[in-house]
């Protein structure tokens, strides 16, 4: 028995010498022909006696005995190579030769840039929507809060009345809950009133957002109350631009909307929560003992909160269940009965949308990186074989395999530390040239160094680098030398050389194909989306919105009386053929109400987008009264009979079976007011170009149950070009001096701007496809010339013994066809499965589209046939007897 | 026996060692004050390294034989012929401290008691 367990005893430390002499190899030669034999004696020794102390030791001391051998085997070949001063040789040798062939480096640096640059451009969104922390302290204890009117209906919208902000207040279930609605103000004053981006908020929104004014302080309490006083927080732009950055500015006053508003606070460059580019914050003023059911159902306030320090999000939201019922109670009808209040992260109210777009965009250009790195390999490997009698020499002059990967290495650590460098830069440029393309719902990273991005960029750039280093090294460095040296520049054929390279062409052309569909599928889209017809006219038309103080005009009648005036004298001006005003342009962002229609108690409330219009707005819009008659300022008189147009799908919806003329809507939640629809106005895309048209309620701009628009934006129709914008501003200056004139878009831009995402994105996709072709083609065009230079004596033999040109050039034409076939086959197949992802982005286009993918199989077919081309015909102009000699 | 380059360095200063190759690396140092009690193999020096130190110095085979491979390059120490023990294997090498040696363990622990030295006067460490 005894002798049985030593027999087994010997047996495991055999093995283990064993295996120890082979972990030996990792320290240099010279260390281990001296001393090799003692060192696994010791080693044996040292495990004899552990493993009389047990099994735990026994393996703690071969985890030791690894460690020992890879620390210090590799500690002595590196001081055997000379330590560092090896390395700089090995840089200098590597610089050197990469300056010897220019074209090859610069081939290969605006390989690896293009495939580092697009990644780290798009690393640097993904950063700031996934990792950057917001700017507010403790930023993951925000949350927004949304209205959700029924559970089953979609994640419901961030917007609340004033009554159910008030109810969730009371709940006291946040450390602090801050409620915001942006208003635009008029900036007096000075010279040239000004229209500013301003925010109404309450005192909990400086503790929400929990960063300190930069000067004075925010609101308090009494403040934001009915009847406080006219003060503001103001932004510290504007606090540059109106006080010259005076450090006294807080206690000194602004002007208003016409009031006199004293300063007490300065917000921090850059600060902004929920709102962008607000520069005057004023403090609410809710009259809470005057709530209406009206005020129940307007949600107008977007609110944010701060999670109390011991509740989680979902205590908070349990919390907040009974908040929906008191609200009902007090307001019947004003809430439906499944309604809930649902909390959403801070960080996905923002980037949410963003997130599964950037994830794509990641995607795809990582596909351009693998092909990249796929390229590189493939000129490193061509690379290689071409110095494989270099290698070869310096091996029979006693370079360890060691030293030749680690001159091969540093080579393409090299040029991958030059294709970071290189796409560092272009990231910049391309980040600061996609930048104002970029739509406000992705987030626009500050173009800059950031350390994160610099990591991600190095962290590519290494991995790259061994990754396309270390395959053609571990190739080049194996053969036998003197087969290397034999066969040097001989045009001999290396078979699995070949084909490794041509296996990675085919995965080029299928990553490529991948991204060519995707592409292609969002070019489809957006081509349908463009041949959409939006229901109104977008060329030659200038928008321009307008702003009336409520204290200038406090009630209709005076707007109506300046907004006929302006109308008059801009119809006056010469080229403009047609001018309103609306306060809803389509694709600007739609607002609802709801409506009951007289007789037809069943249908309970509608609701339907609407928009307030002056007269002469349909004829600038280009839309047309299909029944009926348009608004006359006679409709907008005081005491004036109620009417509303009303667009074709709702005439359509209501009345399916009868005249809509003469029919009546209410709108009014308190008391019912009849409106009579007086006509039908054809249809417009409203809300998005993707989406059918729907009902639309339009208003003369009469005092309504929804408050006097104070925003209006005037449409002007006019001939060629545009007046101009200082002829405008002259125009309503003379009639007000007071009023700040904006800038002036133009309806085009509007709708433009409605589709930007899917632009932006297909912009990026695009430009990933096509440099993905580029480097496909690229990648072809080297294997299929390399592979026919090495080749070039089978050739002139099969020419000098009587092949034809064609056949050799069918020849070549074949084996890049297969390659190609192989790729497409692959390609397609994986974007069939894959372009569902893109399923949101596309807009009557199916993700197997039969067209666009017999597209993309044809032009690549075409676009590889040229990079065939060439080599092809080099090939077929092989001097046979040129040839025959130099062998 | 050829004079090495580190020799020449060595010898041609008075002190008798060059400040380059000081301090040495602790399991130099405990290597040459296990030979000072006279040749050893590679497992006694282990042995006897790990026991001294109470096991704070720890010899692995791989860092022992790099430290033994450096030295003997140094010309620190160098083989010597087995002493004369018949239990023992006649297959293991033995390793002898040389004269150079024996002054670069001087020379290091005289830098070492120097440092005490500087240690004392500072009073970091208690009298006695």
């Amino acid at each position: 028995m005894r002798a049985r367990r030593n027999c087994w005893a010997k047996a495991e430390v055999s093995r283990r010498r064993r295996a120890y002499r082979v972990a030996l190899r990792l320290f240099p030669e010279s260390i281990r022909h001296t001393y090799g034999r003692e060192m696994e004696d010791v080693a044996a020794q040292a495990w004899r006696e552990a493993g009389r102390r047990g099994r735990v030791s026994k393996a703690l001391l071969t985890l030791r005995i690894g460690r020992d051998l890879i620390v210090n085997g590799l500690g002595a070949r590196w001081e055997e190579g000379g330590g560092m001063g090896q390395g700089f040789q090995d840089l200098r040798h590597a610089l050197r030769g990469l300056r010897r062939r220019p074209g090859f480096t610069v081939v290969a640096v605006a390989t690896l840039g293009l495939g580092i640059g697009g990644n780290t451009a798009i690393f640097s969104m993904v950063d700031a929507a996934f990792f950057d922390p917001l700017p507010y302290p403790d930023d993951d204890r925000l949350v927004v809060p949304y209205n959700v009117p029924a559970p089953d209906q979609g994640r419901g919208f961030a917007a609340f009345s004033s009554p159910l902000f008030a109810a969730m207040r009371d709940q006291g279930v946040f450390a602090a809950l801050a409620e915001m609605a942006p208003q635009p103000l008029n900036l007096g004053g000075s010279d040239r009133p000004e229209r500013v981006t301003a925010a109404r908020v309450n005192a909990g929104f400086f503790d929400v957002a929990g960063v300190p004014p930069f000067l004075g302080r925010g609101f308090t309490a009494a403040e934001a109350t009915l009847g406080g006083p006219d003060v503001a927080v103001i932004s510290h732009g504007l606090w540059e631009r109106r006080f010259a950055a005076d450090p006294g500015a807080v206690g000194r006053s602004i002007v208003l909307n016409d009031r006199s508003t004293v300063v007490v606070g300065v917000m921090p460059p850059d600060f902004e929560l929920i709102f962008a580019r607000v520069e005057v914050w004023i403090p609410t003023r809710t009259d809470e003992g005057a709530f209406t059911l009206t005020s129940a159902q307007n949600n107008n306030r977007i609110l944010v909160g701060r999670l109390a320090p011991d509740r989680s999000l979902p205590a908070t939201e349990s919390l907040l269940g009974s908040v929906s019922a008191r609200v009902r109670e007090r307001f019947p009808g004003a809430l439906s009965d499944a309604h809930e209040i649902h909390l959403v992260p801070l960080r996905e109210h923002l980037y949410g949308d963003a997130r599964s777009n950037l994830t794509l965009l990641l995607g795809a250009v990582g596909l351009v990186l693998l092909i990249a790195c796929a390229n590189l390999a493939n000129l490193l490997l061509v690379r290689g074989e071409s110095r494989r009698s270099e290698l070869g020499i310096r091996a029979a002059l006693g370079a360890s395999r060691f030293r030749l990967l680690r001159i091969l290495l540093t080579e393409s650590l090299v040029l991958a530390a030059l294709g970071a460098a290189s796409g560092l830069a272009l990231a910049q440029g391309l980040l600061r040239l996609a930048g104002p393309y970029a739509p406000s719902s992705l987030p626009t990273p500050v173009i800059g160094l950031d350390a994160s991005v610099i990591g991600f960029t190095s962290a590519v750039a290494i991995v790259t680098g061994l990754f396309f280093g270390l395959v053609p090294a571990l190739r080049g460095t194996g053969g036998n030398v003197r087969e290397a040296l034999a066969g040097a520049g001989r045009g001999s054929v290396s078979r699995h050389r070949w084909s490794l390279g041509s296996g990675l062409v085919v995965l080029e052309v299928a990553l490529t194909v991948v991204l060519l569909v995707g592409s292609g599928l969002l070019i489809g889209s957006l081509y349908r989306i463009q041949s959409v017809d939006p229901g109104f006219g977008t060329d030659d038309r200038t928008v321009l919105p307008l702003a009336l103080s409520a204290s200038a005009y406090p009630d209709a009648a005076s707007l109506n009386a300046f907004y006929r005036d302006m109308l008059e004298q801009l119809e006056a001006t010469p080229g403009v053929t047609a001018v309103g005003l609306g306060q809803f342009l389509p694709l600007n962002g739609a607002s609802n109400w709801g409506y009951e229609v007289e007789g037809q108690p069943d249908r309970g409330v509608g609701f339907a987008d609407y928009t307030l219009i002056t007269p002469g707005y349909l004829e600038a819009m280009g839309q047309r009264v299909v029944r009926g008659r348009a608004l006359t300022w006679d409709d907008a008189r005081e005491g004036a009979p109620e009417v509303i147009l009303v667009s074709e799908s709702m005439a359509a919806e209501l009345w399916p079976d009868a005249d809509a003329i003469g029919q009546r809507i209410n709108i009014d939640t308190e008391g019912r007011v009849w409106r009579e629809v007086v006509g039908i106005v054809s249809d417009v895309r409203n809300r998005a170009l993707t989406r059918e048209p729907g009902a639309i309620m339009y208003f003369p701009p009469v005092l309504l149950p929804m408050s006097i628009p104070r925003g209006m934006s005037t449409v002007i129709h006019h001939a060629d070009a545009a007046p101009p914008v200082a002829e405008l501003r002259a125009i309503v200056g003379s009639l007000d001096s007071t009023v700040p004139v904006a800038r002036a878009g133009s309806l085009s831009d509007i709708a433009a701007a409605s589709e930007s995402r899917r632009h932006f994105i297909l912009l990026l996709m695009g430009l990933f496809a096509g440099t993905a072709l580029l480097l496909a083609a690229v990648g072809l065009y080297g294997v299929v010339s390399y592979s026919f230079s090495l080749r070039s004596r089978e050739i002139g033999l099969r020419m000098a013994i009587g092949a034809r040109r064609s056949s050799v050039l069918g020849m070549v034409l074949g084996q890049s066809g297969r390659m190609v076939g192989v790729g497409l086959v692959a390609g397609l197949a994986i974007a069939a499965v894959s372009t569902r992802v893109l399923d949101s982005l596309l807009f009557e286009t199916a993700a197997v589209d039969p067209v666009i993918y017999a597209a993309v199989a044809l032009f690549l077919t075409v676009v590889a046939a040229l990079a065939t081309w060439i080599p092809a015909r080099r090939a077929a102009r092989v001097d046979p007897a040129s040839v025959l000699r130099g062998a | 026996m050829s004079v090495t380059c580190e020799q020449t360095r060595v010898l041609m200063r008075p002190s008798g060692l060059h400040a380059y190759d000081l301090p040495l690396n602790p399991r130099v140092f405990a290597i040459l004050m296990a030979l000072l009690e006279g040749a050893a193999h590679g497992y006694g020096l282990k042995q006897a390294v790990e026991k001294r130190s109470n096991g704070r110095v720890q010899l692995d085979p791989g860092s022992l034989y790099r430290s033994i491979a450096r030295m003997v390059d140094n010309g620190w120490i160098e083989p010597v012929d087995a002493p004369g023990d018949p239990d023992d294997d006649t297959r293991r090498r033995y390793y002898g401290l040389t004269d150079l040696g024996r002054r670069v363990a001087r020379a290091e622990a005289d830098r070492l008691r120097s440092l005490l030295d500087h240690a004392s006067e500072a009073e970091l460490l208690g009298e006695g």
